[in-house]
C-alpha cells in the first residue's frame, strides 16, 4: 500500500472497520481525553510518544521472527547487555566522555543485538531448535551476562555519567530526536515487508516454507535474517533507552517483553505466521502503551497491567484462531 | 519407503551423535561431580550430598508436571510465576492464620496446602483448557499466563515479604542416622506416582501418543483435548506444590521468589531425556537426574564463591545445550 | 467357501462434485475367501474401499453385510461392522509398545492402570501366532517394515475384523517379509477371515486370492476365478478400454537434447537412472504409484537429496542440484501436491505467479518493481486463462482446481524455462480445464521447451506424449517411442519391470 493510498480518504473509512484495533485505539483516546485526568496534557502526551517509540522499535525487531511463526525472547536481555556495555564505553572506558565513544557505543550496542541475533539465526537454521527455547536460553545467558558485566565495572546497579550529549538521543533538549528516529526504523521496516524482495520472501516463508523452497527461494537464508534483524532492532531500541534513563541499565526491558508480544498479536500479526507486519505492530504498540499510560493516570501499578496484558494476549491469540487464519492454514497443509 | 532408508542410512552414520544425546548427561554429570570433588574440599561430604537432593526436591516434583507437558508436545512457561502467585497467596492466607494465632495449627498448615494445591490447579486447567480446547499454540498461552500470575501476586503482596516458617518444619525435616530429607522421600513418592500415571495408566500412554502423533491419535478416538488439559492441570499442580516446598525451604516468600523456574524445570526436564518435540517422557531417572545436576551445578558455584551474577548465566547455558541434544534429529520447519 | 456371500455390493454408483467416478460397481466376498481386486490408478479401487470403510457415502446402489443393510456414515461404523484395513502408512504410534498399539484406543484396565499383563498377553497370541520374534513390550519405532504390518493385521484382528482389506501391503516389505505376509494371510484366511487384496502385482494376486474382481474405469469388468485366469488377460480386462478422450495436436519440431541425466542416483534409492529429453519433446514417464517418478523428479530438481550422477542441462553440467540452481538453469518443476508444495494457498494470485521470478522484478536495495511485478501477473493469468477478476486480491485458495493448477504453471512459465518437469499436473482438474492444460503444454513444446511428464493416466502419457517412459521399482525399464505405444505393453512394464511370456 502507497503513502498516497493510505492516506486516500476514500479508504480511510474501509481502513478502520478492516483493522477494528485502530478503532480502538480512537475510542480510547477520545474516552481517555474526556474522562482521565491529566490524559490530555502536553506533558503527558509527549511521555505518551515517547514511550511509544521504545516499544516500537523493538517490538518491529521480533515482529519479523513471529512473522515466521517463532518468535524472539531474547530482545529485552539485548536491551539490557548493549545497555550496560553502551554505558561502559561512554562512563567508563579510557575513552569516556568523548564524542568518539558515543559513537563507539552506539556501533556497538547494534552489533551486540547483531550478534545475539546471528547466534538465534544460527541455531535455529543449522542446529535446527525451536526458536522459543533457543531464544529463552539466550534471553537468560546475555541479561545474565548484562548482570555480570555491571557487578564487574561497576559496584553500584547501574552505569551513570553517560556524557550528556547522548541524552539527545533519548530526547532530553531534542525531544523530536526519539521520534525521528522511531519513525524511521518504522518505515525502514514497513518498506522493508511491503516493498523488497525480501519483505515478500519473509511472508512467503512464514506460510509455507516446503513451497518456497521448491521455487528457490533460500529459506534457511531469509529465517537466519529475521532473527540477525530483530537483534539489530533491540540494539538499536537500547541505544534509544539508555539515553532516555541517562543509565547503563542491566535490568533494562526486564518486563518488556510481554508488552512486545501483546503489541505484535493484539495488532493482527498472526501467531502461526506468514500475515501481519510493522503496520500492525504500530497499531498495537500505540494501543498498549496508551493503556498503560491511561491505567497509570488511574493509579494503578504496573503490575495490574502485567495482568490485563497476560489476558490481552490470550484474546487476541484467540481471536486470531477465529478470524480464519489457521482455517485456511490448515486447509493448505491438508 | 525412502525416508526409512534414508533414516536407516543416517543412523549408522550417526551412531555417536545418538549416543552423545542418549548418555551425554551422564558423562556431564559425572564430570561435573568429579571437577567440583576436586575444587572443593568438602564438595562429596554426606552433609553437601543431601543438602543437593533437599533443594532439588522442591523443583524436583515441578519437573514431573512439566515432563507431562512436555510429552504432549506443549511448553508450560508459566511454571516458575505460578509458582510464586502460589506463595504469595498461601503466604497471605498463612498470614490470616498467623493473625488469629491459629498459624501452628496442624489443619491450618493443611488449608494452606489445599489453597495452594487449588492455585496450581486453576492456572494449569486454564493453560490447559487454552491449549487443548482452544489450540492456541502452548507457549503464547503460557506467556500470557506468566505474565497474569506475575500480576495477581504483585497485585495482592504489593511487594511486601510473606513469612512461611510455619512451613518450614515439613520442608526441612530430616529422618534416620544419617538425617535424610523428607522432602526427598517426598519428591520420589511423587517421582513414583508420576511414573505410574506415565507408564501404566490409560491416560499416560495417550500422553504419548498425542505427543507422537496428534492427528493420528485424534483419528483412533483419542480425546487429545482432554489429555492436554489434565498434562497441564497436573503441570500446574505439581508447580503448587513446589512452590508450598520452597517456601518452606526458604521460610519466606518475597518478589523475586521463584523467578526464572521454569527455566530450570524445562533444562531439568530436557536433560533428563524428555524430548520438546513430544512423544518421549522419561521420569525414571530421567525426571530425578536433571535436576539433580542443576542442583548440583549451583551448589558447585556457590562453593567455589562464584559471582552470584553468573548463575544466570550458567543456567541459560544448560539450557541451550539440553535442548541441542534434543534437536539433533529434529526434520520439521524452521521456526 | 460357503455360496452366501459375506460382503455384497450391489450397482455402487457415487460422484465427486458433478463428475461420476464409479459407474454402479459390482463385487461379492465369501466368507474365508481372498479377493483380488485389480485396476489401473485411477480405476476407482482406493474410491470403493473408501466408501467400504465409511469415509464417504455412495449416490445409488446396494451394500450388505451377512444379509443385512450396510450403510457406514463412519470409519468407526465400518470398524465396528469388523471391516479392517491395513495401508501401506501404518497408523502406528512409533514411541508406544507392540502391546500398546494394540489397545491404544480402549486400553484394558485394572483398577487405575492399563492392564499390561492381560494387554501383553494378548499381544503373545498374536506374536505367537505369526510366529514373530519379538517382546510386547518392543517399541514400534524399533520394529522392520514386515512386523509393524503384522502388528497392524494383529490390532485389526484384536477388533474382531471379520474383512481385512489390504491395499498394496507390499511395497515397502523385503522379498522375504513379503513371504512372511503371504503365510500370515494364508493364516487369516483359515481362521475364516474374508480378504480383500488390492495390489498391482498380478503374480502376488494369481498367487494367494481365489477369485478376482478387475475394475477398470469405474466399472467393474467382472470377477474371475483364478483358476480360470492368466496374467496376460488380467492385463487385457485392466486396460481394454477405447481412447476416446481427444487430445490436442500441434505441429512442432523436436530438436537436441537439452536436458540429460546419466546414472543420478536419488537418496533412499540403490538404482542408478539415465534419460533425455529433447527441445520440443514431451517426454511422459509412466508408473504405478510408487514406483519412484515423484521422488525422481524430486531429486533431479535438488528438492530432495542426491547421491550423485551427471546432469546436463542444454550441454552445460549441473552438479549437486538445488531448487535455486535448478532455476537459474531454465527448469520447472510443477509439484504433484499443489496445495502443500505448488502454491502458497492464502497468498493472492499475483503473489504466487511471481514468486518465482521476484528477484528478476527486483531493483537497487532489493525493491520490487510493483508495476513489472502487475504486468507479469496480469499477462500470465490471461495467457493461461486463470479465471479471475483481480489476480491481486484474488486467494489462491478460493480457486477451482483446474485454474489453481494454472496458477502453478504460470508461476513457472514466467521464469521462461527450458525444462519442464510436471508431476501429475492435471489431476483434480476439470474437463474443461485438461484441456486447456494439454493445449498449454502443447505450446510450450512447440516454442522449444522440453517436457517430462509424469502421470499416471495411461490416456494422458498416449494421448500427449511423443515417447514413454516407464518407471517400475526406481528404474526406468522402457523407452517407448509414439509408433509403439501400446497400453498392454506399457502397463505390463509398469507391473512387472519387463516383458515376460510366465502367466
Amino acid at each position: 500500500m502507497s503513502l498516497k493510498e493510505t492516506f486516500d480518504k476514500k479508504r480511510v473509512a474501509g481502513r478502520l472497520l478492516g483493522s477494528p484495533i485502530l478503532l480502538v485505539i480512537i475510542a480510547m483516546a477520545v474516552l481517555s481525553a474526556a474522562f482521565v485526568p491529566n490524559f490530555a496534557t502536553l506533558y503527558n502526551l509527549k511521555n505518551l510518544l515517547l514511550q511509544t517509540c521504545d516499544l516500537l522499535i523493538i517490538s518491529l525487531g521480533v515482529t519479523f521472527t513471529v512473522l515466521n511463526g517463532g518468535l524472539d525472547f531474547s530482545s529485552t536481555s539485548v536491551l539490557a547487555l548493549s545497555s550496560v556495555v553502551g554505558a561502559y564505553i561512554m562512563a567508563l572506558s579510557p575513552l569516556k566522555g568523548t564524542g568518539l565513544s558515543i559513537l563507539l557505543a552506539i556501533v556497538v550496542m547494534v552489533a551486540i543485538g547483531a550478534a545475539v541475533g546471528a547466534i538465534n539465526g544460527f541455531s535455529v537454521v543449522k542446529l535446527k531448535m525451536p526458536s522459543f527455547i533457543v531464544t529463552l536460553s539466550t534471553q537468560l545467558f546475555f541479561s545474565g551476562m548484562a548482570i555480570y558485566f555491571t557487578s564487574k565495572v561497576t559496584d553500584k546497579a547501574s552505569i551513570m555519567g553517560l556524557p550528556s550529549a547522548f541524552y539527545r538521543i533519548g530526547g532530553e533538549k531534542a525531544f523530536f530526536l526519539p521520534i525521528v528516529i522511531a519513525a524511521a526504523v518504522f518505515l525502514v521496516s514497513h518498506w522493508l515487508m511491503t516493498r523488497t524482495i525480501f519483505g515478500r520472501h519473509v511472508l512467503l516463508v512464514g506460510t509455507n516454507p516446503k513451497s518456497c523452497h521448491i521455487s528457490g527461494i533460500n529459506v534457511k537464508r531469509v529465517v537466519f535474517l529475521l532473527f540477525l534483524l530483530s537483534g539489530i532492532y533491540a540494539g538499536a531500541a537500547s541505544v534509544v533507552l539508555t539515553a532516555r534513563n541517562q543509565a547503563g541499565i542491566s535490568s533494562l526491558g526486564d518486563k518488556m517483553f510481554i508488552d512486545i508480544m501483546s503489541s505484535i498479536i493484539i495488532g493482527g500479526t498472526s501467531i502461526f505466521g506468514g500475515s501481519g507486519g510493522a503496520k500492525h505492530t504500530l497499531y498495537g504498540v500505540i494501543f498498549i502503551t496508551m493503556l498503560s499510560n491511561v491505567m497509570n493516570l488511574l493509579g494503578m501499578d504496573w503490575y495490574v497491567l502485567s495482568l490485563v496484558k497476560g489476558f490481552i494476549v490470550i484474546i487476541a491469540a484467540l481471536a486470531d484462531i477465529l478470524s480464519n487464519r489457521r482455517k485456511n492454514y490448515a486447509a493448505a497443509a491438508a | 519407503m525412502p525416508a526409512n532408508q534414508t533414516a536407516a542410512a543416517r543412523r549408522s552414520s550417526g551412531n555417536f551423535l545418538a549416543l552423545a544425546t542418549k548418555y551425554g548427561v551422564y558423562v556431564i554429570f559425572l564430570l561435573v561431580v568429579v571437577y567440583f570433588s576436586v575444587v572443593c574440599d568438602n564438595f562429596l561430604s554426606l552433609s553437601n550430598i543431601l543438602n543437593i537432593l533437599q533443594q532439588a526436591a522442591p523443583l524436583g516434583i515441578a519437573v514431573l508436571g512439566m515432563v507431562f507437558v512436555l510429552s504432549t508436545a506443549s511448553t508450560d512457561i508459566s511454571v516458575g510465576q505460578v509458582m510464586y502467585v502460589t506463595g504469595v497467596i498461601c503466604g497471605l492466607v498463612l498470614e490470616k492464620f498467623r493473625d488469629n494465632g491459629l498459624a501452628g495449627n496442624g489443619w491450618a498448615i493443611l488449608v494452606v496446602w489445599l489453597v495452594g494445591l487449588c492455585i496450581g490447579a486453576v492456572f494449569g486447567a486454564f493453560n490447559g483448557l487454552l491449549v487443548g480446547k482452544f489450540g492456541i499454540v502452548s507457549f503464547i498461552v503460557t506467556l500470557a499466563t506468566m505474565s497474569i500470575a506475575r500480576g495477581l501476586g504483585l497485585i495482592i503482596s504489593r511487594s511486601k515479604v510473606y513469612y512461611m516458617s510455619e512451613l518450614s518444619p515439613f520442608s526441612q525435616s530430616v529422618v534416620g542416622p544419617i538425617r535424610f530429607p523428607v522432602v526427598v522421600i517426598l519428591q520420589l513418592v511423587m517421582v513414583l506416582i508420576f511414573a505410574f500415571l506415565y507408564r501404566k495408566t490409560p491416560f499416560g500412554r495417550h500422553i504419548d501418543a498425542v505427543g507422537n502423533d496428534e492427528a493420528a491419535a485424534k483419528s483412533v478416538g483419542i480425546n487429545t483435548a482432554r489429555v492436554k488439559f489434565l498434562a497441564f492441570l497436573l503441570c500446574g499442580i505439581t508447580a503448587s506444590i513446589a512452590a508450598l516446598l520452597l517456601a518452606g525451604q526458604v521460610a519466606n516468600v518475597y518478589s523475586s521468589f521463584s523467578y526464572g523456574n521454569e527455566f530450570v524445570v524445562i533444562s531439568a526436564a530436557v536433560l533428563g531425556g524428555t524430548s520438546l518435540f513430544g512423544g518421549k517422557g522419561n521420569i525414571i531417572p530421567g525426571a530425578l537426574i536433571g535436576i539433580v545436576l542443576i542442583q548440583t551445578i549451583m551448589n558447585g558455584l556457590t562453593m567455589l564463591n562464584a559471582s552470584p551474577y553468573s548463575y544466570t548465566i550458567v543456567k541459560g547455558l544448560i539450557i541451550f545445550v539440553a535442548v541441542l541434544l534434543d534437536s539433533v534429529n529434529y526434520k520439521g520447519e524452521l521456526r | 467357501m460357503s455360496s452366501q456371500p459375506l460382503l455384497q455390493l450391489d450397482n455402487i454408483h457415487k460422484s465427486f462434485y458433478g463428475a461420476e467416478v464409479l459407474h454402479g460397481v459390482n463385487l461379492d466376498l465369501c466368507p474365508g475367501e481372498v479377493l483380488g481386486l485389480v485396476g489401473e490408478n485411477g480405476a476407482g479401487k482406493s474410491t470403493l474401499m473408501s466408501i467400504l470403510g465409511g469415509v464417504y457415502g455412495f449416490d445409488s446402489g446396494t451394500m450388505r453385510l451377512g444379509g443385512e443393510v450396510y450403510t457406514p456414515a463412519t470409519p468407526n461404523d465400518a470398524t465396528r461392522a469388523g471391516i479392517a484395513f491395513i495401508r501401506q502408512e501404518f497408523s502406528l504410534f512409533s514411541n508406544l509398545t507392540v502391546a500398546e498399539n494394540l489397545f491404544v484406543d480402549r486400553f484394558p484396565r485394572r483398577g487405575l492402570s492399563v492392564d499390561n499383563k492381560k494387554m501383553e498377553e494378548r499381544a503373545q497370541v498374536y506374536i505367537d501366532l505369526f510366529r514373530l520374534d519379538i517382546s510386547p513390550r518392543t517399541r514400534v519405532e524399533s520394529l522392520p517394515m514386515g512386523v509393524r504390518q503384522i502388528v497392524e493385521i494383529s490390532k485389526a484382528l484384536e477388533k474382531d475384523a471379520k474383512i481385512i482389506i489390504f491395499d498394496e501391503p507390499t511395497t515397502s516389505l523385503s522379498p522375504k517379509e513379503k513371504e512372511e505376509l503371504f503365510e500370515v494371510i494364508g493364516g487369516l484366511k483359515a481362521r475364516g477371515v474374508s480378504i480383500i487384496y488390492i495390489s498391482h502385482i498380478l503374480e502376488d494376486v494369481m498367487r494367494l486370492c481365489d477369485r478376482t474382481t478387475v475394475l477398470r474405469d469405474g466399472n467393474s469388468v467382472g470377477t474371475f476365478q483364478n483358476s480360470a485366469l492368466d496374467k496376460r488377460e488380467i492385463i487385457r480386462l485392466m486396460v481394454g478400454r477405447e481412447m476416446n478422450q481427444v487430445y490436442p495436436t500441434i505441429e512442432k519440431e523436436i530438436g537436441e537434447p537439452i536436458y540429460e541425466v546419466r546414472e543420478f542416483v536419488r537418496s533412499g534409492s540403490r538404482s542408478p537412472v539415465s534419460l533425455e529429453i529433447r527441445s520440443g519433446e514431451i517426454v511422459g514417464m509412466f508408473g504405478l504409484m510408487g514406483a519412484g517418478r515423484t521422488e525422481l523428479l524430486s531429486s533431479l530438481f535438488g528438492a530432495e537429496p542426491s547421491e550423485g550422477g551427471e546432469i546436463l542441462v542444454r550441454g552445460k553440467a549441473l552438479t549437486r542440484p538445488t531448487p535455486t540452481r535448478c532455476i537459474r538453469e531454465g527448469i520447472a518443476y510443477v509439484t504433484e501436491n499443489r496445495r502443500q508444495e505448488g502454491l502458497i494457498m492464502p497468498k493472492t494470485i499475483e503473489e504466487n505467479v511471481t514468486m518465482v521470478v521476484l528477484d528478476r522484478m527486483t531493483g537497487a536495495l532489493g525493491v520490487v518493481d510493483r508495476s513489472r511485478e502487475k504486468r507479469t501477473a496480469l499477462d500470465l493469468v490471461k495467457k493461461l486463462t486463470v479465471k479471475t477478476s483481480d489476480p491481486q486480491r484474488q486467494f489462491v485458495k478460493n480457486l477451482s482446481g483446474g485454474n489453481q493448477q494454472k496458477v502453478v504453471i504460470a508461476k513457472w512459465v514466467a521464469s521462461e524455462p527450458k525444462v519442464f518437469f510436471m508431476d501429475e499436473p492435471t489431476r483434480g482438474v476439470d474437463v474443461g480445464a485438461k484441456y486447456e492444460i494439454y493445449t498449454y503444454i502443447n505450446e510450450l513444446a512447440r516454442e522449444g521447451c522440453g517436457v517430462l511428464l509424469v502421470s499416471s493416466e495411461m490416456e494422458e502419457v498416449m494421448g500427449i506424449c511423443d515417447r514413454i517412459l516407464v518407471m517400475y521399482r526406481d528404474r526406468i525399464v522402457a523407452d517407448i517411442p509414439k509408433a509403439a505405444f501400446d497400453q498392454e505393453r506399457i502397463i505390463q512394464y509398469a507391473l512387472e519391470g519387463g516383458i515376460s511370456d510366465a502367466g
